[in-house]
């Protein structure tokens, strides 16, 4: 299947263009795609925001480095380490360029999007946070982009302030100049909202928090993998996101960080690799960014990932991004036609492609166990963001999210099992 | 294998021998005849026990008379599933002792087939319920 969708030109927002998408040619790069969730019945796969499938060049990538050339990477003088040397910083180096920040030393590993959060607050938060300070987050965030914190301010005697959200899963900026003051340090917030879906104005938030003195990390889990992020754009001062939300494997993510930010940040964990010499009355630390990556690392992941990385590219960070607008479109207009459902969020061209509903008289989980029984693999529960839920008044929401392989034909699909589920519970 | 209480048995009987969907559809029938939870405990939520491993709010109150237990249940409609469960709880152990509820395995719900229609995550959930009615029988053998 082709898929036609209008994306704005470059040079003139008024104008459009009309770009092609190949699905049908992207479905078969997904070895999972081709799989019966249940004898008869192909997979429905909706749940890329929980984490992505990967393609087949990802998986061989990864196999390729345990079949070939498996070895430690840095120090290793053998050929074999340094091959697997040079694929791992090479994957940092198209990192690096898929966010476009300023130097590939500004690109440091970490397990995922929680770990880089964990990795500032511990290491920045506890250098530079004092009693009275305040750290501004949003109501929208995820738990990775609140725990953190929550354990930062404990420990330091410092307060933690939220941005509310309003009705429309958008965020209330009307309290943006109260909230930000001389006494905040950091505004962390997301990108893309995880439930909502919503797109935040990034720029336009980290502008407002440098005009006080404040900086800036970002959670773009759900932004880098579905849309063209810069950062040097952005000007955000961290920036944390996952691998196995975008294509790559579980077990690695990033964080970006301006250098001059790092340089200054003390070591999070300590062992091999992060130091430049041990003594036994103390050490010195490595160059950035090995000063934050203590240990063997996870090598064939991230070589996983900077094919991952190639993958996107290749495709066009706009077209994925165009096609997710085209499938979250159809998609929230054929669920609207789902009595009692209500879909959370603003409307398709402020969010990323994720849809968390309801459907009333039935609780996420029973929608999610009847959608499974036709193959359609979605999110239920408070996907990680109680605070959110709770200001809603729900304890779960249902979430169907997108990605570029996801086909008009499924999300038809989806909406026919809804109605099944009616039945079923004879709503 | 324990043998299980006789009504409990004769609901356990009738979903083995339902097939597919017919066991979610005979779950929905239990979940439509959960009582509402009776006029006295309406402002004793706080003394009720909070099945928190369940992600529905699911609270259960267990009654002893003359060393018989009776359990109530305060479970939203929303989550008809958790209900019929809780259902088929309440009315196959109406009456039994402490001691008879403490025998009855924890994953008796396998033999009702209920892991056909429930994912197993859910089943852990569910099964939560149970964990939670054994632990007030036991404190009501300790008094």
């Amino acid at each position: 299947m082709y898929g036609f969708f209008l994306v704005p030109a470059d040079f003139f927002g008024i104008f459009w263009v009309m770009t092609m998408f190949d699905v049908d040619k992207i479905r078969a790069d997904f070895p999972v795609l081709q799989e019966e969730v249940y004898p008869g019945v192909p997979l429905v796969y909706l749940d890329s925001a929980a984490s992505s499938q990967k393609p087949l060049v990802v998986i061989e990538a990864m196999n390729e480095y345990y079949r070939r050339y498996n070895a430690n990477v840095h120090r290793g003088i053998h050929r074999l380490s340094e091959e697997a040397t040079n694929a791992y910083e090479g994957a940092r180096e198209r990192i690096a360029r898929f966010i476009n920040a300023a130097e590939s030393c500004e690109i440091i590993y970490v397990r995922n999007a929680t770990e880089g959060f964990n990795l500032v607050a511990y290491s920045w938060g506890r250098a530079n946070i004092k009693p009275g300070d305040e750290i501004l987050l949003t109501e929208m965030e995820h738990h990775a982009n609140i725990v953190p914190w929550q354990l930062l301010v404990q420990e330091k005697g410092a307060v933690l302030r939220y941005v509310p959200f309003n009705e429309d899963g958008t965020l209330d900026l009307s309290s943006l100049s109260e909230l930000l003051t001389e006494r905040t340090r950091l505004f962390s917030f997301t990108a893309v909202s995880n439930v909502f879906g919503t797109i935040n104005p990034v720029k336009q938030l980290v502008d407002a928090a440098h005009a006080v003195g404040a900086l800036v990390m970002v959670d773009a889990a759900q932004a880098v993998p579905h849309m063209a992020v810069d950062v040097q754009a952005w000007d955000c001062d961290f920036m944390a996101f996952s691998s196995h939300k975008m294509c790559g494997p579980t077990g690695i993510g990033v964080l970006y960080g301006k250098r001059e930010l790092l340089e200054a940040m003390p070591p999070f964990m300590g062992g091999g690799d992060m130091i430049r010499r041990v003594r036994l009355d103390g050490s010195t630390w490595n160059d950035l960014p090995w000063k934050f990556e203590a240990g063997t690392p996870s090598i064939a992941e991230a070589i996983g990932l900077g094919t991952a990385v190639d993958y996107l590219t290749n495709l066009g960070m706009d077209n994925i991004h165009a096609h997710e607008q085209f499938i979250t479109n159809y998609a929230l207009e054929a669920l609207s036609e789902v009595p009692g459902l209500k879909v959370y969020g603003p409307p398709a061209n402020q969010k990323a492609g994720v849809a968390a509903f309801t459907l009333k008289g039935l609780h996420p989980h029973d929608i999610s166990e009847l959608l499974d029984k036709d193959g359609i693999a979605i999110r239920a529960g408070h996907h990680c963001a109680m605070p959110l839920h709770h200001k809603l008044g729900l304890a779960a929401t249902a979430r169907a999210s997108f990605y570029l392989h996801t086909t008009t034909q499924e999300i038809d699909k989806l909406v026919i099992s809804l109605h099944r589920a009616r039945k079923i519970f004879r709503l | 294998m324990t043998q299980l209480p006789a009504r409990l048995q004769e609901i356990v009987e009738d979903f083995s021998y339902c097939e597919g969907q017919e066991k979610l559809e005979y779950l929905l029938q239990f979940a439509e005849s959960l009582p509402p939870l009776p006029e006295w405990l309406y402002d004793k939520r706080d003394q009720m026990d909070h099945v928190h491993e369940c992600m529905t709010p699911v609270f259960v109150y267990a009654e002893e008379k003359n060393g018989r237990l009776t359990f109530h249940f305060d479970i939203p409609p929303e989550s008809p599933t958790v209900r019929g469960y809780a259902a088929i709880l309440q009315q196959g152990l109406q009456g039994v002792t402490p001691t008879e509820l403490l025998a009855i395995p924890d994953d008796f719900y396998y033999q009702m087939g209920l892991q056909h229609v429930l994912s197993a995550q859910r089943l852990n959930g569910i099964s939560a319920i149970l964990a939670h009615m054994k632990a007030l029988a036991q404190d009501i053998q300790s008094r």
